[in-house]
């Protein structure tokens, strides 16, 4: 029931999986790789041999005598007879009844036998006779239509659709030997089982938490970072992951405990703009605009000019307004209600990591985990750009604060670093550079 | 590397049913027997090659093989491997999978034991199977593969639901499928027969044991539905008139009604154009069961998560064979030739009322399936049909019905005397009637109905209890000759009589559980007790368990009855690891007069837990009911003259007539 | 008798009983069927007072009260309007708050509803499609699995 999300959510992780020219320290596997594969083949060929054999073998010898439909009928005719017989000898059936079915019987069965003699009559007509010795054109079709075309179509459709080199992976071969390059799925097994038998091992709580997000397992996700504060304490990050999941989980409705651990997150760092943002929305859920409204309002006073996150906020404030004049029926007053478009692929064509205006709508119907993941395809996108046009000093500011903003601080140092190289001896980016450094308290 | 084998062997079952389709019918229109020979070979060759596919799905659910996508989305390696297996079953692509698994083995079996056949009729039944399997094979490849990978392979599956995790549903849908796809026989004969414009009674005779043996399959597998429903859901209903209950249950009103008229037309070569047009309607409905549960129309308990391109197919792969069936139905039935006469108070007119009455209280499901679908179509108004709809349309439909049939096998064919067998169901009404008096004596409350609906179950029990007896000649003859007589009895003699007897035995259970069931709502501290039905029940003890793959709140209670200890029931709220799923375990006293059956519910402020209690009296008798229809229909089949016709049988009198 | 007259008899038989089939359908489904409805058409007075109705939403967040022994109290919103259920009897396994719901019953004149029933979601990816859809109409996101698990696809790394 869930194969179309499987598939989707695996199929990003989908990487070739047979030979690689340069991996050469995994040769060893490569040759018994293929010889896997072509057993296989081998067995697939067996397969249809056998199949085509079964198929063929009456139209390669000679045709037998098929009881025809009249002598069939006359045996049923005649067991119905027997059964008449014998009831009556049970006393069930009367004499007159059973004389009257017997009668009618017996005409089926003239009827029946009249169509014997039709037919052999027929069958005497060498123009109908179609059991000679050798075999018949319609045969020899089918001959070759078994022998040609199921062996063809069948491999063509198995191309098209099977997965020939991949091995079986039975579930306790893997736990008994774990082979080499193990895929994330493999690593979270192996901290699950850690986690089985230590259940209080805050620290595998922790790390296997965000895997879990990624994994799109919420509830996994919400119980591990629950885990996570009960045995190590509350960190922030901590809680905002708790009530990111549990949000997920629940399908984006902030649910109680998310309000909670948003509370909470308030409690430990007033102000928090995400904690603020989503009992914002939490108000709106309740049908409470007036207070999302307000909400939003506060948060984007308090939000400095340059932070990443105030176009959000602003349009979805914007929208939250609309849908207050709309009035509650107009169907553009639904904030949430548009469908949720797939966040960009393909993020290193963007200019900057700055969203469009489509793409602030975009992100906004995001959950923060997607946002968040939005935001750094949407980096990364950028610092490849700047990799290859390495002169952009706009760009560059952008990369730092942006690296700043989403918490990657050593990145953000390493990005001002490698500017300041690439800008050395022009005064002006120098400079400018210097007091974004200032400003943000990178690397100096 | 197994998994691949299987389905590659999938991909060639789908090429030979397409050889299958073509070789054997123009073999039959060529009347070369080699070409139709092929069809056998074909038949057992698709469904040993399905065979495999199947096992190898099965081998990758047993050893949690997460690299298939299927068993990822439906199993987890912590779970019982009975569950690993039936799991295979227990969604959409797995399903389809066993269902053209049973259409191939019909094929198969047809291809095998129909030696008796015209061997015309074989290849057309054969292709015309053929076509169906051809038709779910590659839906299952294009839309619903099983066999789809994954790389690399997820560290562990999902699990399957937890409410199907039992063992009666494990079994459910094989019987359910085989009883579906079962009615693919008839529909098949059916096809053949139109094409080659030849039915008689012969046709008849052959066509109903395969009939008869969906039929079985569709019953038990119903009951067993129904039973899971039961004891798993928590409701204490055995019936919930749920759209997809009512899609198995239109085939098997069908079903039966073929059954039946498929009798006429063997013994008097009477009601052919209606035997036909019933055949290829019972599996129509089959099929439209199979797009109502699948096509995401209908959401229910048992329905599967669906995904609407499927639904379309299947709508599709329905509307060709219904609408070409139809039509072909259409262009020959006229041709085909008028039976035998019979009057309107006979074995046949008994068969026609049966028939007349089946097929309307069909149409009236129908009608209560489909109103919400077309209403909300039309005017987006959404409603649900539920229970009373059905209490006031299907139920009345049964009453005439249940009356009239202990009347039927008494009757004479073709002329019957009514009079003559109401005097021999005298001793039958007699009883029924001391029944009604009493059940209406006795309980004193409920509708004024159940007495009767209860005195009907009885009547009917009675009346086939009593069949066997007239026909042994029971207290005519001595003793000893009378049990050679019951002995000598045509095995589908017993077999009808015994499917009768269950209805009965189920209209009863029915009657007086629907009527008189005792539900209690009430909110119990540990040491309180409440008494209902006779029990006093005390709530004992709380307490946590671990399962295999659950945690549960286990509440214990002490059941006893006049003072002395019965029992104690041990109803729980689980909670399964994988998916992290709630359920309710009912804990069920079953018994004779009825069962005890209690849920625990919330947990109470200040302690305690609500409860809901049930006595649900002679509910048993429902599913006991079923199993002895079951019974008898197995028993019929075992009837030598079903198997009737082998030219090379040996014949006493063979020399009486030819 | 002839063919023809046979013929009559099981045909005025046919009739008599698909007549008495009409009728007893069109009764049945003009007395006991029953209508799905959010709280706003509620609101709207969609629905007459003493009418049998299945109230479709999601129970509001806090709202559900345990009164003694097993009667409850909740409310049912569809988030823009909200009307109160009460009910006696033992909840669904799954019935939680701000999760789907559909309860039946009768609409008293106090504007709130007397339910004799409750359905939650069945499983983890199931909501009452009328409710789901309802929703959606109302212009209530409900995420991945609103109605259907697939949606959950269109969610991406």
């Amino acid at each position: 029931m869930f194969l179309k999300t499987e598939t989707a959510t695996f199929g990003l992780f989908r990487l070739p999986h047979s030979c690689h020219p340069g991996e050469a320290h995994l040769f060893h596997q490569c040759a018994w790789a293929r010889g896997r594969t072509m057993l296989l083949w081998i067995g697939f060929s067996l397969l249809t041999i056998v199949v085509i054999a079964a198929l063929a073998r009456p139209l390669l010898g000679g045709g037998k005598e098929a009881p025809t439909s009249h002598s069939a009928d006359l045996a049923v005719y005649r067991d119905q007879l027997e059964a008449i017989e014998a009831e009556k000898d049970q006393g069930i059936l009367g004499h007159a009844e059973a004389e009257a079915a017997r009668a009618e019987l017996v005409r089926r069965l003239l009827r029946a036998a009249d169509g014997i003699a039709d037919q052999s009559a027929k069958d005497q007509n060498p123009a109908d006779a179609k059991s000679s010795e050798s075999p018949s054109t319609p045969a020899n079709i089918a001959v070759y239509a078994a022998a040609v075309l199921i062996p063809l179509l069948s491999i063509g459709v198995y191309i098209s659709v099977g997965s020939p080199d991949l091995p079986g992976n039975p579930f306790a071969e893997r736990m008994a030997h774990g082979r080499p390059g193990k895929s994330i799925d493999e690593l979270i097994g192996m901290v699950e089982a850690r986690l089985k038998e230590k259940p209080d091992d805050g620290k595998g709580w922790e790390v296997i938490a965000p895997v879990y997000m990624k994994q799109q397992r919420f509830e996994d996700g919400a119980r591990a970072y629950a885990n996570a504060i009960r045995f190590l304490g509350e960190t922030p990050e901590r809680i905002s992951g708790f009530a990111e999941a549990i949000v997920l989980a629940n399908n984006g409705l902030i649910v109680p405990d998310a309000r909670k651990a948003y509370h909470r997150l308030l409690q430990l760092h007033p102000g928090q703009p995400e904690a603020r943002f989503w009992l914002a929305v939490a108000k709106e859920q309740d049908s409470d605009i007036k207070g999302a409204i307000a909400d939003l309002e506060g948060l984007l006073k308090d939000a400095p000019a340059e932070a990443s996150w105030r176009p959000l906020v602003e349009t979805k404030l914007s929208e939250l307004r609309k849908s207050l004049e709309g009035g509650p029926d107009a169907g553009g007053g639904a904030p949430l209600a548009q469908s949720k478009p797939t966040a960009p692929q393909g993020a290193s064509d963007g200019p900057g990591f700055q969203p469009s205006k489509e793409g602030v709508a975009t992100v906004l119907q995001m959950s923060p985990e997607e946002q968040r993941a939005f935001m750094s395809q949407r980096i990364d996108g950028l610092a490849a750009r700047l990799e290859k046009d390495s002169k952009d000093l706009e760009g560059w500011k952008r990369l730092v604060r942006a690296y700043k903003v989403m918490g990657r601080d050593a990145d953000a140092a390493g990005a001002m670093a490698k500017a300041r190289s690439i800008f050395v001896g022009d005064r002006a980016a120098t400079e400018a550079l210097d007091s974004l450094a200032k400003d943000l308290g990178v690397g100096s | 590397m197994i998994i691949e084998f299987g389905h590659f062997a999938l991909i060639l079952a789908v090429m030979v049913s397409a050889f299958q389709l073509v070789v054997p019918a123009y073999g039959a229109h060529k009347r070369d027997a080699r070409l139709m020979e092929v069809g056998d070979r074909a038949a057992v060759t698709q469904f040993f090659l399905i065979l495999i596919a199947f096992v190898a799905l099965v081998h990758a659910y047993v050893v949690s093989d997460f690299s298939v996508a299927n068993v990822v989305a439906n199993s987890h390696s912590t779970k019982p491997l009975i569950y690993r297996i039936s799991g295979v079953w227990g969604n959409h692509e797995g399903s389809m999978l066993l269902w053209v698994l049973i259409v191939a083995l019909f094929g198969a079996l047809v291809a095998l034991f129909g030696s008796n056949l015209p061997a015309t009729l074989k290849a057309h039944v054969l292709s015309v199977q053929a076509a169906i399997g051809l038709a779910f094979g590659l839906f299952i490849l294009f839309t619903s593969n099983p066999f789809e990978r994954l790389d690399p392979a997820p560290f562990d599956g999902r699990g399957l639901n937890p409410i199907l995790q039992d063992p009666a549903l494990a079994f459910h849908p094989p019987f359910l499928y085989a009883g579906y796809v079962g009615f693919s026989m008839a529909f098949s004969f059916a096809i053949a027969a139109l094409i080659e414009g030849r039915t008689d009674a012969a046709w008849a005779r052959w066509v109903r044991p395969w009939t008869l043996a969906a039929w079985m399959c569709l019953t038990i597998g119903i009951a067993m539905g129904s039973w899971w429903a039961y004891y798993e859901l928590g409701w204490g209903g055995w019936w919930f008139w749920d759209p997809v209950e009512n899609a198995s249950f239109m085939p098997w009103l069908a079903g039966t009604a073929l059954l039946h008229s498929a009798l006429v037309m063997e013994k008097r070569e009477a009601l052919k154009v209606w035997t036909i047009l019933l055949a290829i309607l019972t599996f129509s409905l089959s099929l439209m069961g199979a797009f109502l549960v699948r096509s995401g129309v209908l959401t229910s308990v048992h329905a599967f998560a669906v995904d609407p391109q499927r639904g379309t197919v299947i709508l599709a792969i329905m509307l060709v064979f219904i609408g070409g069936a139809l039509a072909l139905f259409a262009a020959r039935a006229g041709e085909l030739r008028q039976g035998g006469l019979f009057a309107p108070v006979s074995r046949e007119g008994g068969l026609v009322l049966n028939n007349i009455l089946l097929t309307v209280s069909c149409a009236t499901v129908l009608v209560g399936t489909l109103y919400p679908l077309a209403l909300e179509a039309m005017t987006g108004d959404k409603i649900s049909v539920g229970a009373p709809f059905f209490n006031m349309t299907f139920v009345p439909l049964m009453i005439p019905l249940l009356v009239a049939l202990p009347f039927g096998p008494f009757l004479a064919w073709k002329r019957g005397d009514l009079y003559g067998v109401a005097q021999r169901l005298t001793f039958a009404a007699v009883v029924a009637l001391i029944v009604l008096v009493a059940s209406a004596a006795w309980v004193q409350r409920g509708p004024w109905l159940a007495p009767f609906a209860i005195a009907l179950g009885v009547f009917v029990m009675m009346g086939s209890v009593w069949e066997i007896g007239y026909r042994v000649k029971a207290g005519v003859v001595p003793w000893p000759e009378a049990m050679r007589r019951l002995r000598n009895l045509p095995r589908s003699v017993v077999g009808t009589m015994l499917a009768h007897f269950g209805v009965g035995l189920a209209v009863v259970g029915i009657a007086a559980t629907s009527a008189y069931r005792i539900e209690t709502i009430v909110a119990m501290r540990q040491g309180d007790h409440v008494e209902t039905a006779g029990y006093v029940l005390t709530f004992k003890d709380a307490s946590k368990a671990r399962g295999p793959n659950y945690t549960e709140d286990l509440v214990t209670l002490e059941v006893t009855r006049g003072g002395k200890l019965v029992t104690t029931l041990t109803p729980s709220k689980r909670l399964y690891d994988a998916p992290p799923m709630p359920t309710t375990e009912a804990g069920i006293l079953a018994s004779w007069r009825g069962d005890l059956y209690t849920v625990v519910g919330d947990p109470q402020k200040g302690g305690g837990y609500a409860f809901r209690i049930y006595f649900n009296p002679l509910v048993r008798f429902i599913w006991i009911g079923a199993l002895i229809m079951f019974i008898g229909g197995g028993i019929s089949l075992s009837d030598r003259r079903l198997r009737v016709g082998a030219p090379v049988r040996s014949r006493r009198r063979a020399g009486a007539v030819a | 008798m002839t063919r023809k007259q046979r013929r009559g008899t099981i045909i005025i038989a046919a009739v008599s009983v698909l007549a008495l089939a009409t009728i007893l359908t069109m009764f049945a489904l003009r007395d006991s069927i029953v209508f799905f409805h959010t709280p706003s058409d509620v609101a709207e007075q969609k629905v007459n007072v003493g009418q049998r109705i299945r109230l479709g939403g999601l129970v509001e967040q806090g709202s559900v009260k345990r009164g003694g022994g097993t009667s409850v109290e909740f409310v049912v919103t569809d988030t823009l309007k909200t009307v109160a259920v009460s009910y006696k009897g033992v909840l669904p396994d799954l019935f939680r708050e701000g999760q789907g719901v559909v309860a039946e019953g009768v609409l008293e004149p106090s504007g709130h509803l007397l339910a004799d029933t409750v359905l939650a979601k069945h499983d983890e990816n199931y909501m009452p499609p009328e409710v789901a859809e309802a929703l959606k109409a109302k212009g209530v996101n409900l995420g991945k699995s609103a109605s259907h698990p697939d949606a959950q696809a269109s969610k991406t790394q």
